[in-house]
């Protein structure tokens, strides 16, 4: 078995590439240690393809680098295939020349060879230039793949590894590895590069060595070293000066005139526009409002049969389970527990679709670029905007798109904030409330529940950002394909895979929650209180969520809220569509009759201080089942605690200030 | 002809009514969703068609942007009529954004945008 690792800057069609290679044969997890997806994927059976993460250099910076540099540290793969964009060589080739400085077995594979006016004999050049095999290929029209085939195959029988030498530098490089050879422990990583990284000062390598014996010794050569470098290279990093005059010399004898690639196409005419000072902005909003629509308006009907047939499963359990107490935690808890998740696959089916478009169209390597420079102001990076913008919709397909960015820290602070984008759950309570005591002025009071929603997301992401991360956010870099039309296979593939990922993980915690809801609605101090419990209020009272509702009363009775009020907010853990179905239950009313029994109980400043309170605090089961997929438990419980402390410190402010000017 | 500013007209009209029967409730005809967001699309497509006079990407760009638009409305307009089949409450209606989405694409055609694109 031969193993190859498939390699790239972000958007030169390596994901399509590894999947016209393998076929169906795919099997994704994540690298160990952090959640970015793992690829791998086989062809002809003996040769295996690590999809390794897109990257525009070899460096340790952002979580997918770092994945990609332990990879080369740790692995020789028979193989690497660098995947490279044809239309923007000159930028893809630093990391090629890293890879070569490394020491690989390495073919290239020239990419979009159908969008730019590379002929055959300029290929040659460039082979001769970089002694490596170059295979040119067209993913998106199919060419090219089999001769790329046939090369990885003879590559992986008749190996070439190429080491690519700087005069200048070869002798430092030399001289480190020499002293690194003397630690028994470091011999299962490339030496080379260790070196290379260390001349570079990468911070993350120097802890790797740093607490090995010969450390004394390496840190004062690299003193020295670095001494020497900084006179002959004026203080800049050694490798890149070598490796951009490298790059400037292929570019002198492979490109015509310094260009590669210039006509006005589709792309030339849509980023003319987008990149147009702030006319862009016209074109990002509609835009987002398209995904947003067809992830949430299109896929609603099927959420809408999916929810159907839980019930009615459900209510087929009730009607064979004789035993009552065995029939609620099967239909009530388990099957409702896993209802809650399975109501949610249309939805991110939808959204993987569509983001997997965007992804394919080149269109999602732009938006977070316009959007970079109005939310960099809050500490938020360009990228943070698809999950905020998916938040208005639903949190938990929001959270999960967060992945698309890479910088860990950057992908916390949007997930973090990402509860208060109030989610289109908890439109149903501000309607309630909203009809139910400011009827003149509906849209206005919901506009402003959803403004405070945003505007508090933005405050605390620029205060997280400086007492919690305490560091910019990373610089966007990018790479901007070409637009055209993705291939179905390639979307489908993709969001299958992303939602078998979810169904995994995600379903086991909210499942667990689910059953804990229902133990506590079900059971109280007197024991089993009988299925009954969901439809009739007197029951409801001895549950111990009833008596949870009572306790946590006495906190909110600055507030004038009761326990029937408290209890509501419960049940809103669950889904906040709850609040207001439990509202009805618990009063014992439903209908027009509820929107009059909530002025018995509310005045309009507490009602509008409950609304609050719903729109910041904790949000649904599932958005916490996929916090604690994405960030562990420790950000999950964060994430729960600052919202509460939150929403009941904001509410009350409003609950003064409004009793003040009102009352 | 300067048909892409008529386009732009009507989209930016459109686009303020659904924004105000989306803020107001006010009693606009069924064709009219009330989407605030949709709304404000439709106006930012509309400025951009009427941008056209500057340069040819401004009309392009909108018009990639309203067949979208017209797209989405379909596949919503599609998705619903699965719902409304097997019984569940959705209305399968025609709405401005599909109607728009239309326009564009006839527009497309007419003036024959895609000779400009070379590729």
């Amino acid at each position: 078995m031969y193993e190859i690792a498939l390699i790239g800057n972000p958007n030169v069609g390596k994901s399509s590439l590894f999947n016209l290679l393998t076929g169906e044969n795919v099997y994704i997890g994540n690298w160990p240690g952090v959640t970015v997806e793992k690829k791998e994927g086989y062809f002809d059976n003996n040769y295996k393809i690590i999809d390794l993460p897109g990257v525009y250099s070899l460096s340790t910076g952002a979580i997918d680098e770092k994945v990609t540099m332990e990879y080369f540290l740790k692995n020789k793969p028979d193989l690497v295939v660098n995947i490279v964009d044809a239309t923007t060589l000159d930028r893809n080739l630093y990391l090629t020349l890293q890879l070569l400085e490394m020491g690989n077995n390495l073919l290239m594979a020239l990419n979009k060879i159908d969008l730019c006016k590379l002929d055959y004999k300029k290929i040659k050049e460039l082979e001769n230039i970089l002694n490596i095999k170059i295979v040119p290929i067209s993913v998106k029209k199919k060419v090219g793949i089999e001769d790329l085939k046939k090369m990885i195959k003879e590559l992986c029988k008749n190996k070439n590894y190429v080491i690519l030498k700087y005069p200048k530098l070869e002798k430092y490089i030399e001289e480190i590895i020499d002293i690194l050879k003397e630690d028994q422990n470091l011999k299962e990583y490339n030496l080379r590069l260790l070196a290379i990284k260390l001349l570079e000062n990468d911070d993350y390598i120097i802890n790797i060595v740093k607490d090995t014996d010969i450390w004394n010794k390496l840190e004062k050569k690299l003193n020295k070293i670095n001494e020497e470098l900084k006179k002959e290279y004026n203080g800049k990093n050694p490798f890149e000066v070598e490796r951009l005059k490298l790059i400037k010399k292929i570019k002198e004898i492979v490109y015509d005139n310094n260009e590669i690639y210039v006509e006005k196409d589709l792309t030339y005419h849509i980023d003319e526009v987008l990149f147009n000072g702030y006319y862009g902005i016209l074109v990002v909003v509609p835009l987002l409002w398209m995904l947003f629509t067809f992830t949430f308006t299109a896929s609603k009907p099927f959420m809408d049969i999916i929810e159907t047939l839980i019930n009615i499963f459900s209510n087929f359990i009730k009607e064979i389970v004789t035993n009552k107490f065995l029939a609620s935690l099967l239909a009530d808890g388990i099957i409702g527990g896993v209802g809650a998740v399975l109501v949610f696959i249309p939805l991110l089916l939808f959204l993987y679709i569509g983001i997997s478009f965007y992804e394919g169209t080149g269109l999602l390597a732009r938006i977070p670029i316009l959007a970079d420079m109005y939310l960099r102001k809050f500490g938020l990076p360009g990228k943070a905007i698809i999950p905020l913008i998916l938040g208005f919709g639903c949190n938990v397909p929001a959270i999960l798109a967060a992945r698309t960015i890479e910088n860990e820290k950057d992908r916390i602070l949007t997930i973090i904030i990402n509860p208060l984008c109030s989610c289109s759950a908890r439109l149903p309570i501000y309607v309630l409330f909203a009809s139910a005591f400011f009827s003149k002025n509906q849209g206005l009071v919901i506009l402003s529940l959803y403004t405070l929603g945003i505007s508090l997301a933005l405050i605390l992401s620029k205060i997280f950002r400086i007492v919690l991360f305490k560091e910019e956010p990373e610089e966007l870099t990018y790479e901007l394909p070409n637009y055209h039309i993705p291939s179905f296979r390639e979307i489908f593939v993709n969001t299958w895979e992303r939602i078998k990922h979810f169904l995994r993980k995600a379903g086991t915690i909210i499942l667990f929650g689910s059953i804990l809801v229902w133990f506590l609605t079900v059971f109280g101090p007197s024991g089993f209180l009988g299925e009954d419990v969901f439809k009739n209020p007197e029951l409801i009272k001895m549950s111990f969520s009833a008596k949870i509702g009572e306790f946590l009363s006495v906190i909110f009775s600055p507030f004038g809220w009761g326990w029937k009020e408290t209890t509501a907010l419960f049940y809103g853990l669950m889904a906040k569509e709850l609040v207001v179905s439990s509202l009805g239950i618990l009063y014992g009313v439903s209908g027009d009759k509820l929107l009059n029994i909530l002025t018995k109980y509310f005045t309009p400043v507490s009602a509008y201080a409950y609304m609050v309170f719903t729109l910041i605090y904790v949000p649904c089961l599932a958005t916490l089942g996929v916090i604690k997929q994405e960030l562990g438990l420790k950000w999950t419980i964060f994430v729960m605690l600052y919202l509460i402390v939150l929403a009941y410190f904001v509410s009350l402010t409003i609950f003064i200030i409004g009793n003040l000017i009102f009352c | 002809m300067m048909i892409y500013i008529i386009l732009g007209a009507i989209y930016i009209l459109a686009g303020i009514l659904d924004i105000l029967k989306g803020l107001f409730n006010y009693p606009l005809p069924k064709l009219f969703l009330g989407d605030i967001f949709g709304g404000i699309s439709l106006l930012c497509i509309g400025i951009l068609y009427i941008l056209g006079h500057k340069n040819d990407s401004f009309i392009i760009t909108a018009n990639t942007l309203g067949i979208g638009v017209g797209i989405i409305s379909l596949i919503v307009l599609i998705s619903y009529f699965i719902g409304y089949i097997l019984g569940f409450k959705y209305e399968p209606t025609i709405n401005i954004y599909l109607i728009l989405g239309f326009l564009s694409i006839l527009y497309f055609y007419k003036e024959k945008i895609s000779k400009n694109i070379k590729k």
